[in-house]
């Protein structure tokens, strides 16, 4: 009877990457999101904060054109030389008039955003502290001009 | 989502606040007179109420927006701080323009053209006082 003695099965030797060259790197615990953002995001989208500065721009025009159009227009009287000035209308001559201002108030929005954008990481805060100096630079410009005149 | 609701009141104070005081200021700086005194108290009435809400907007949106940024996201609470600063700046810019102002802001009715009644005789009324020799 010979008890057929199966040979030993090959030890299968794996061969595993040795732990002591490379370790595994320590993990870092999971970041809540808050800290995440602040971590990522240090200032304010540039961009962002130029579209609300810019819708404020707008609102303040806006606000000027139609509360011009909402005045009772004069009666005309007879001895104006071809036409007369109505509130509109001479809102939309300062409106012509004011293109190159409108075109230095958003280049002067450009350059104070790249202060205020480190300042905050918010873009509604950043467009509207840059927007507002903006106007109030602008405004004071206008006024000295206007009144040096 | 939640901040972009938030944000909404933030905009909205930006942006509507100057909107309704400056159209208020330019109605309410016209003094030029209007056709009837009808027109002319519903012209000061509308003015009035643009400027009131513009007021009322202002104190409400920043104080409305901190709370929820309070509650619900506290990355928005320094927006809000900076909100409350500009509705500070806004009625310190407003007392300004009062004080300068000739009229008063709220509650004023421009001058109309349309001729005063003259009273030119006694009519008796039932109930009313008697007229002189009469």
């Amino acid at each position: 009877m010979g008890h057929t003695k199966g040979r030993a099965p090959p030890r299968l030797v794996t061969m595993t990457a040795p732990q002591w060259i490379d370790p595994p790197l320590p993990q870092a615990p999971p970041v809540p999101p808050e800290q995440l953002e602040a971590g990522v995001r240090r200032r304010a989208d540039y961009g962002l904060s130029f579209l609300v500065a810019l819708g404020f721009y707008a609102s303040v025009v806006g606000a000027f054109v139609v509360g011009a159009v909402s005045l009772p227009v004069a009666p005309q009287s007879e001895d104006c030389a071809g036409f007369c000035f109505s509130p509109a209308l001479t809102m939309v001559v300062f409106l012509v008039f004011a293109v190159p201002y409108a075109i230095g108030l958003l280049l002067l929005t450009l350059v104070i955003l790249v202060p205020v954008v480190r300042l905050t990481r918010s873009p509604l805060l950043a467009g509207a502290v840059s927007g507002g100096a903006g106007l109030a630079i602008t405004g004071m410009v206008v006024l000295s001009i206007v009144g040096s005149r | 989502v939640r901040r972009a609701g938030i944000s909404l009141v933030f905009l909205a104070w930006l942006y509507a606040v100057p909107f309704l005081l400056i159209v208020g200021l330019i109605r309410r700086t016209w003094h030029g007179p209007m056709a009837t005194h009808a027109q002319a108290v519903a012209f000061g009435a509308t003015t009035d109420r643009l400027l009131l809400w513009g007021l009322l907007l202002n104190l409400g949106l920043p104080l409305l927006g901190m709370g929820l940024a309070l509650g619900f996201d506290r990355y928005l609470v320094p927006v809000f701080a900076g909100s409350a600063a500009g509705m500070l700046l806004v009625f310190a810019a407003y007392a300004v323009v009062a004080s300068q102002a000739r009229t008063p802001m709220i509650g004023y009715v421009p001058a109309d053209e349309e001729p005063r009644p003259v009273v030119t005789q006694c009519i008796p009324r039932s109930g009313g006082r008697g007229c002189p020799g009469g």
